[in-house]
Order: C-alpha cells, then sequence, then structure tokens
C-alpha cells in the first residue's frame, strides 16, 4: 500500500524572546490567575518589524530545502496553511493568495499547484492531510506544506483590550511567532513513514473561538470559549482515542512520544491522563509552550524540531500527533520520523 | 474511473452573507441528492470573502455547523464523522478543491465531498465596490468506478515568474480602524481581460495536446468580463488529428447573462448547474472546466458526462 513520509522539516523561530511576565505586567486589568503556571508559557518568539507571513514562511521553506533532496523547482505543489495571511505590517491577503506569492518567490515550476487552506490550528495538519491523499493516489510525488504563522497581532491586541478578568482574549497572551515548513513524498520504507491520519470537525463546537478584526482597535484579535472547548475536548478525547486504538490495532506502548498542540501544559496532562484508560501510557510528553507558546497551525512542527535538534525524538521513532484546533477539530496521526534531512 | 458530480445547486436570492448561500446551496444539493448525509467525508469551502472577514475557524465548520452534518463524535463510531476546510485559491478555489476531492474519492470510494463556493462582500452588504456577484453554490463529488465517465486530472499553470497579479484583493488593518470587519480594498490591471485570456488559452492549449480529445461540446470558462468564455473558445488551438483539421469549437455558457456579473469562485459549479437541462437528451457530452484569476493562474480539466 503507498504511503507518504516527512522528507524534510524546516523550522524557523524569530530571533526576539517576550517573557510572559513582562506582558501581564504591562496590563491594566490583570488575570485571575497565574497565566504562566496555569499554561506553562514563559516566553514566546516575536516577529520583528520586517518579518510577515511571507518572510516567516520563506524562511522556514528555505531550511527545509536546504535539509531536502529535493530543489524548488521538483515541487509539484505547494499550500500555504497559516491562519493569519499579514504581509507588509497588518495588511491581509485574500487575493492572491500566499501560496502564489511564495510560489513566485521560490521560482518553482509554472505548473506546480498551489493554494492556500485555512483551517484554524489544524492548518498544516490539513496540508499534510491533502498531500498524504495526493501521493496516495498518484495524482503528485512531491509537495510542500507551509505556514509562515504571525500571530502575535492579536496578543498586541488583547494586551490593549482585556477589561475583564475571565476575558475572552486571554488566551491570545499564550500565542507566538513561528514558520514551519515540511517536504512530503512517497516512503519508501516502514522507518519513515505516515502511517495514519484521520481528522474530523464537531462542527457543532464551531463557535467557540474566532480570530477577525477588532471593532475596538485597527487589528486583529481572538475571541476564545477557552473554557467551554476544554469541557468538550476533555469529554470526547478518551473515547476519540479509543476508537483509534481499535480501528487501527496501536496503542500507547507503540509510541516513544506524542506532541500534542501545544495549548496549555496543564490541560495536555490532563487530557492525556484521561485517555489512559482507552488508549494506554505513551512514554514521553512532548511540550515546548515554556520556550515557543502556542504557535496555532505550526505547532507539532516547531516541537518535532526542536526534541530532534535536542536529539529527545531520534529517527525511527513514532510519534503521535494529536490535533486541535478551533472548529472544533480533533484528529490524530501517527508519524514514523525518518532522518529528516539530517536533523538527529 | 474519476470523481463525478452527483449533483449541484445554485442561490441567488440576494443574501449577502457568505456563510449563508453557500449553506443555503448545500442544503439544497444534499436534498435534491437524495443520499444519506452522513456520507459526506469531507466539505470543502472553496469561497474566498469570508463575513466579518474572519480568519478563524474555517468557513467550512460554520457552514458544515448549519447544514447540520457530522455535528458532534460518537463515543462509540466514528463513521458518519465529516471533515471541513477551505481551499484558497482566487478564481481557482474550485479547481483547487477538486483536484483534492479527486484523490480523497480515489482513496476512498465510500464517501462523498461536499464543496460550496460562492462570495459576497464581508460586510454582509451589497457593497458598491464589490466586484463579484453574490450567489451560493454546492458541487456534491462522487467516485465512479464503472465507466470512463467523471473528471481528467487537472491542469494547473501559473504566470511567469515576476508577473504581477492582475487582480488582488487585500486589507490593510492599520487604515480600516475599527472598520476591519467590513473592509476590503481591490485593486484591478485594466488588462486583466487580455492577461487573463493569454494565460488560460496557453493552459488549455498545452492542456489538450496531452489530453487529445476528439470532440468538446461545452466549455465551462470564469467570466471575469462579460463575453470573456466566448473569447477564449476563439483561441482554442486544438484539432484532433483523426478530425481532418477542425479546430475544436466548444459551446460557452454566458454566465454574465444568468447572474448579472462575475460571480468568481461559483462559476464552475454554476456553469454546470446552468447546462444541467441541456445535457438530459445527450448520450454522450465532454466538457472543459476552465478558471483562470489572481496569481495570475489558470486551471483546466476535461469532464465527460
Amino acid at each position: 500500500m503507498i504511503a507518504s513520509r516527512f522528507e524534510s522539516i524546516g523550522v524557523y523561530l524569530p530571533e526576539k524572546e517576550v517573557t510572559t511576565q513582562s506582558l501581564v505586567s504591562s496590563m491594566e486589568t490583570q488575570p485571575m490567575f497565574d497565566l504562566e503556571k496555569l499554561t506553562g508559557v514563559k516566553s514566546r518568539r516575536w516577529r520583528s518589524d520586517s518579518e510577515d507571513c511571507h518572510t516567516l514562511a520563506m524562511s522556514a521553506i528555505e531550511r527545509c530545502l536546504h535539509q531536502s533532496h529535493y530543489r524548488a523547482d521538483d515541487i509539484d505543489v505547494i499550500v500555504c496553511t497559516s491562519i493569519t495571511r499579514f504581509t507588509g505590517g497588518l495588511r491581509f491577503a485574500l487575493e492572491p493568495g500566499l501560496s502564489a506569492t511564495l510560489k513566485n518567490t521560490l521560482g518553482m515550476r509554472r505548473n506546480a499547484l498551489n493554494f492556500d487552506i485555512t483551517n484554524a490550528c489544524a492548518g498544516m495538519f490539513t496540508g499534510v492531510y491533502l498531500m498524504d491523499q495526493m501521493i496516495k493516489s498518484g495524482a503528485e510525488k512531491t509537495g510542500l506544506v507551509v505556514s509562515g504563522e504571525c500571530i502575535t497581532p492579536i496578543t498586541e491586541t488583547a494586551l490593549k483590550e482585556i477589561n475583564n478578568p475571565i476575558d475572552e482574549q486571554f488566551a491570545s497572551l499564550t500565542v507566538g511567532d513561528s514558520g514551519a515548513a515540511v517536504i512530503m513524498d512517497r516512503s519508501v520504507n516502514e522507518h519513515s513513514r505516515l502511517n495514519f491520519l484521520e481528522l474530523f470537525t464537531l462542527a457543532e463546537f464551531s463557535e467557540f473561538c474566532f480570530g477577525m478584526p477588532s471593532n475596538k482597535n485597527p487589528g486583529v484579535a481572538m475571541y476564545t470559549k477557552a473554557m467551554e472547548i476544554h469541557a468538550t475536548v476533555i469529554q470526547r478525547l478518551p473515547s476519540f482515542l479509543g476508537q483509534f486504538a481499535e480501528r487501527y490495532q496501536v496503542s500507547g506502548i507503540d509510541f516513544q512520544h506524542v506532541i500534542p498542540h501545544q495549548t496549555s501544559e496543564r490541560a495536555i496532562r490532563t487530557a492525556l491522563e484521561l485517555c489512559s484508560e482507552t488508549f494506554g501510557d505513551i512514554p514521553h510528553i512532548c511540550v515546548s509552550l515554556d520556550k515557543f507558546g502556542n504557535t496555532s497551525s505550526t505547532s507539532h512542527f516547531v516541537v518535532l524540531d526542536d526534541q530532534m535538534r535536542q536529539g529527545i525524538i531520534k529517527p525511527g521513532d513514532n510519534v503521535l500527533m494529536l490535533i486541535l484546533a478551533s472548529g472544533i477539530i480533533l484528529g490524530a496521526a501517527s508519524v514514523t520520523v525518518g532522518n529528516l534531512g539530517g536533523i538527529n | 474511473m474519476g470523481s463525478i458530480i452527483r449533483k449541484t445547486a445554485v442561490v441567488e436570492n440576494k443574501n449577502f452573507s457568505a456563510i449563508e448561500n453557500t449553506a443555503t446551496a448545500g442544503i439544497k444539493c444534499i436534498e435534491a441528492s437524495g443520499i444519506d448525509p452522513s456520507r459526506i467525508g469531507v466539505l470543502i469551502y472553496a469561497g474566498l470573502y469570508r463575513d466579518d472577514n474572519i480568519m478563524e475557524p474555517s468557513v467550512a465548520s460554520l457552514v458544515q455547523k448549519k447544514i447540520q452534518i457530522g455535528l458532534d463524535i460518537s463515543a462509540s463510531n466514528l463513521a458518519g464523522m465529516t471533515f471541513s476546510f477551505d481551499v484558497i485559491n482566487g478564481a481557482n478555489s474550485v479547481m483547487s478543491a477538486i483536484s483534492v476531492a479527486d484523490s480523497i474519492l480515489q482513496n476512498d470510494h465510500k464517501q462523498f465531498v461536499l464543496i460550496v463556493a460562492g462570495d459576497a462582500h464581508p460586510s454582509k452588504s451589497d457593497h458598491k465596490e464589490f466586484p463579484f456577484e453574490a450567489v451560493g453554490a454546492a458541487m456534491l463529488l462522487d467516485w465512479d468506478t464503472d465507466s470512463l465517465r467523471g473528471f481528467h486530472a487537472v491542469s494547473y499553470l501559473s504566470d511567469h515568474t515576476n508577473a504581477e497579479s492582475s487582480f488582488s484583493a487585500t486589507g490593510k488593518l492599520e487604515e480600516f480602524g475599527m472598520e476591519g470587519r467590513s473592509h476590503v480594498r481591490f485593486e484591478s490591471d485594466p488588462h486583466l481581460s487580455e492577461s487573463y485570456l493569454h494565460l488560460n488559452a496557453e493552459n488549455i492549449n498545452q492542456y489538450l495536446q496531452r489530453q487529445r480529445p476528439k470532440a468538446i461540446d461545452f466549455i465551462l470558462s470564469s467570466e471575469p468580463v462579460r463575453g470573456f468564455s466566448q473569447q477564449l473558445v476563439t483561441m482554442i488551438d486544438f484539432q484532433h488529428p483523426a478530425d481532418g483539421g477542425v479546430a475544436l469549437s466548444p459551446q460557452s455558457i454566458d454566465l454574465h447573462g444568468h447572474f448579472g456579473g462575475d460571480i468568481h469562485t461559483a462559476a464552475p459549479i454554476a456553469a454546470f448547474d446552468v447546462l444541467i437541462p441541456e445535457l438530459k437528451d445527450r448520450k454522450k457530452t465532454t466538457l472543459l472546466f476552465s478558471t483562470v484569476g489572481s496569481g495570475n493562474a489558470s486551471a483546466c480539466a476535461l469532464y465527460c458526462v
């Protein structure tokens, strides 16, 4: 059976670090809780004045291509998957899409397919899902999935607008900027393979989180019903993972690591403890919230890159990716990570 | 074998919400198809303009909620769940969605893919600067294993590197102040039609050389300006060797005549929907779907009815 794999990944994190302490101390309305303790986010990366979604994406792509066997003109498809589409300050681009400008900048073949995806924090894994489908069907051979996520503008708005100790914009204080890219092609052996990936949208809860321009300030804001999202996920994740275990005949011991979507360390650990009965325990939970915060659509790749660079995730390891996003999207992917172009 | 169009629906009731229009079209399409809605495994929103300029969640998830499919996960069965997302690529959004839907259906024949498209101004009003007609369109795709019916591979071609996009839609939030949810800035090159025609014809002619169809009965084309598809037909430069040198000359669909202007992302679906009465009395019909838009880029694919 044909399967796809991650051939190479590239992650770019802006140099500037901003601590949670410095953000909270600048706020007029203080949260009712210790944000750093609750979420585990101590610091996050912050774009410079010259960085935007296009530059973050390009920096990640350059690293990805540098470690890949492919050149830009070998790539059949480029999919841009960020939530934000800012170029040149807070200028959002609807047409042409970012994938079109990235394709142009990279000098890709004219007949290479490009399109953008919007699917909240599941953006990159939606791109991975689509590339996996196109590789399996034989329609395409090589694809580049990228996100240049310039998400801290929502933090800037939250800092101006939070006026309630349980404000819907508190989650906006946990995010960080980043770029991530992955090149996918056909798997040639079981040591490097996307074993399975399934994503579902629980649309009943699609209105629990909105990202949109603010109506109080020139900028973009995110309004999150964090408690409702947490309760919805906690109630469903154990049976969801239990059904995966049955469908794919896997359990926690088949994986060396789990990379959950990076929301809050406490929430992640609570959720995984509850899944112990239906899925079993996974030896190692990968969290990099302390350094990078929630990088939204890129989170799994930022963590994967970080953990491989530290030698914690090694080539040949099985990693369970748990996907969670507004929509509400729940998903799981089993990935046997290969050498990924030299990261080990 | 290929993806086939099981049903289409178009609504043009002058509602100026992209979410409302596409959801209404989706519901109409599912009802007319008679299928069990729980078999829609994937829902793709391929419209571009977003009510209130929302960036999150996907518009597809909000449409899915209105259509009422796959609303929540069952404690005992993952079957009947739906995955939804937005595919964005200017006027080529639907053709891009068809590209990915074709692979999804080929890999899993048991499900359906629903594509919805159509645009409305983010202010959800009849905004005078909005260059498109607000409609909602839906297309239900299925997989046909028994015949040669369905879509052929989609051909995609962008303009030369460094060529400027002939059309852009952007929003500078600093300038929009507190009105960011209801503004978009459009910029259009005066030579847009000419640029689009040349790129579109280049893509089609290269594609036909590869595919070598004996006949094309209809071309279902984007119409960024009135008469665009008629002009495009005159630029098709392919004749099948067995046909004695007669160039293919498919009939075009006057979408401006039907909808009063450019319906942008909805064009391929609406053109097919308009053609349905004509197709009823025909035995074998070959269509050429063709779109062109910002980027600039063009997509096309043959479809055998």
